[in-house]
């Protein structure tokens, strides 16, 4: 945005400034450091499996390894005491240890991994000079340290990054751990049933319902920054095709509607309860029993053929005997700028006046964080 | 550390009309308005003033990141930086989940505010609750100012200000993520980020054993990977 043009306060941030203060790290400097951790810690670590796995017959390799891993204590290290906005205070990184502070932990790792991979590189090069020396079975026992180092430099500079508050950083914390909320989604509405009174077909139906509907949620489920499967899902596919683009553009779009089925014999119709919009549900076989019933589904709209796609959670395939309980948290829809909020993802209250009609949607992170 | 404590009500509410009233010559809302409009009197001016006062959050997460100690809790529940054991690390920076403290670059340390330190240890008020003429910014102990601010809330439910909440007192927004509460916390009348303030902030410590896992996980899985190439015939010499 222009500086000239200082954006008037509209009420939905704070005259467009940013929340967060940017991280005061050099790039090239911390960059460097990142990358020379990983490739000194992998070279020791791969040395130490190649010398057990290959002995004598790789040494050529094990040796390299063994002075590679030192660009870390060297290089790396210089880059980073250089990072630092005080740097003739580097030691002061070593005042104590903190579990919660990656950075911490980081300053601790790297004096060891430095000490065990200097003493195995000095071992290496007097046993380079001074050929079938003793040193050089020191240097396989001093060696296993230093990979232990080595694995724990090649991996927490990913911690260093992600226990931030930076919105990016911190949602790639749990990209490769398991989803829990999807899981306790499931495991909440398995647990609602009576499995031994179902009948065996009925059981799968309910089990892929719960799990379709959990994947959806999953998949619509905003990570910190904001952004869900479907938006990294369209930001990745810029080039697809023009009808590939209309699909995820409506995926981004899809949102839990209240629907009443149509009573009709052939043409399965449904109409949107609150804004009566007459719904096509397409490849859907609805068993007989839900005709005329109202049912909640997250509902995908294509707006160039004006059709809905099936209905992703497949409702009404559960029992329809009593009233079916509803999660209110499960079927409201998510928005940045919510009108309900709630402390236990059972309790909600309006956060502000909601005209009459209006949609009433929650904010998923903010219970969402309760799970996680 | 348990009851003592510096904090701050920052009462956004009507005051924030009283300031509108006077910054405004062509502006068709007044101090006069009811409480019940301020959104009329936001669409039409546009002046809104937020302190940029440190939470002191129950598990400051700046505290939990810094590497040297320099941070610490002070008999008040407060956090401070202390700037001769600060090695400008700069994480600190990345980890506070409000964008408060910093790096400065004429002297290369972070600075925050310290809830003014030696004002409570002289047994003074901070200055800016000293400061601020109309009582916006209110201090005392934690537990004490909860209340009020609760009846405060309650009473202007009660007069149809519906939108108005608190940040930062348990349980509520702005105490999410493992923060508890924060020690300076907020009356509010508009979503937390029309105010600069993060909806749902949390603790960078939250996010160190899921990521150490993250990696350890993909370290130990990796040599799977030779095995299964191996099985399939490849053959790499």
């Amino acid at each position: 945005m222009d500086k000239s043009e200082q954006p008037a306060w509209d009420g939905r941030t704070y005259y467009g400034k940013p929340q967060l203060r940017a991280a005061p790290f050099n790039i090239g400097l911390v960059g460097s450091y990142i990358f020379l951790a990983g490739l000194s810690g992998a070279a020791q670590l791969l040395a130490t499996l190649l010398d057990v796995a290959q002995g004598r017959g790789a040494e050529a390799t094990v040796r390299r390894g063994r002075y590679l891993a030192m660009l870390a204590p060297t290089v790396g290290t210089l880059c980073l005491i250089l990072d630092l906005h005080t740097p003739n205070r580097f030691y002061n990184m070593l005042r104590l240890v903190k579990t919660t502070s990656p950075m911490s932990l980081g300053s601790w790792g790297l004096i060891g991994f430095s000490i065990m991979s200097s003493v195995t590189a000095a071992l290496q090069f007097v046993t380079t000079r001074l050929s079938g020396s003793w040193l050089r079975g020191l240097a396989r026992i001093a060696q296993w340290p230093a990979a232990l180092g080595g694995g724990f430099m090649s991996i927490y500079t990913a911690s260093l990054l992600s226990a931030t508050s930076t919105p990016t950083l911190m949602a790639s914390a749990r990209q490769f751990v398991p989803h829990d909320r999807g899981e306790a989604m499931s495991r909440k509405w398995l647990s609602r049933l009576d499995i031994h009174a179902l009948g065996e077909d009925r059981m799968v139906a309910v089990m892929a319902d719960a799990t379709l509907l959990a994947t959806d949620l999953l998949l619509s489920y905003p990570a910190a920054s904001g952004a869900t499967a479907f938006d990294r899902l369209a930001r990745s596919s810029a080039a697809a095709s023009a009808a590939e683009a209309a699909l995820i553009t409506a995926l981004r779009q899809a949102r839990f509607r209240l629907l009443r089925v149509s009573c009709d014999a052939d043409a399965v119709t449904a109409y949107d309860i609150l804004s009566g919009d007459a719904v096509q549900i397409v490849g859907a076989a609805l068993p007989s029993q839900v005709r005329g019933a109202a049912l909640f589904a997250r509902v995908v709209m294509m707006a160039t053929t004006g059709v809905v796609c099936r209905a992703r959670s497949r409702r009404w395939t559960r029992q329809p005997v009593g009233l079916n309980i509803i999660d209110l948290d499960t079927y409201l829809n998510h928005s940045p700028h919510p009108n309900l909020r709630t402390k236990d993802g059972v309790r909600f209250v309006t956060t502000r006046r909601v005209q009459e009609d209006g949609e009433l949607t929650v904010n998923y992170q903010t219970y969402g964080a309760r799970l996680c | 550390m348990q009851s003592i404590a510096g904090t701050l009500v920052i009462a956004q509410e009507e005051r924030l009309q009283l300031l509108i009233a006077t910054a405004s010559d062509t502006s068709s809302c007044s101090a006069t308005a009811p409480p019940s409009s301020p959104i009329n009197c936001r669409r039409c001016c546009g002046w809104l003033m937020m302190s940029d006062v440190c939470k002191h959050c129950h598990n400051a997460p700046c505290l939990e990141a810094c590497p040297t100690g320099a941070l610490f809790r002070t008999e008040f529940d407060t956090v401070v930086v202390q700037q001769d054991i600060c090695n400008g690390c700069g994480y600190c920076v990345p980890a506070c989940p409000f964008g408060v403290v910093d790096i400065s670059l004429l002297d290369g340390k972070a600075h925050k505010c310290t809830l003014c330190y030696d004002r409570l240890k002289g047994g003074l008020e901070p200055a800016c609750a000293k400061a601020c003429p109309t009582d916006s910014i209110q201090f005392g102990e934690v537990g004490e100012l909860q209340e009020r601010a609760r009846r405060r809330e309650a009473e202007l439910h009660r007069r149809g200000v519906t939108s108005a909440y608190l940040y930062g007192t348990p349980g509520e927004a702005g105490a999410t993520g493992g923060l508890d509460h924060l020690n300076a916390f907020f009356l509010l009348t508009a979503p937390p980020e029309t105010y600069n303030l993060p909806r749902a902030p949390t603790r960078q410590a939250n996010r160190v054993a899921p990521s150490l896992a993250a990696g350890l996980t993909t370290l130990v899985g990796l040599p799977s990977q030779p095995a299964r190439c191996s099985r399939g015939g490849c053959n790499d010499g």
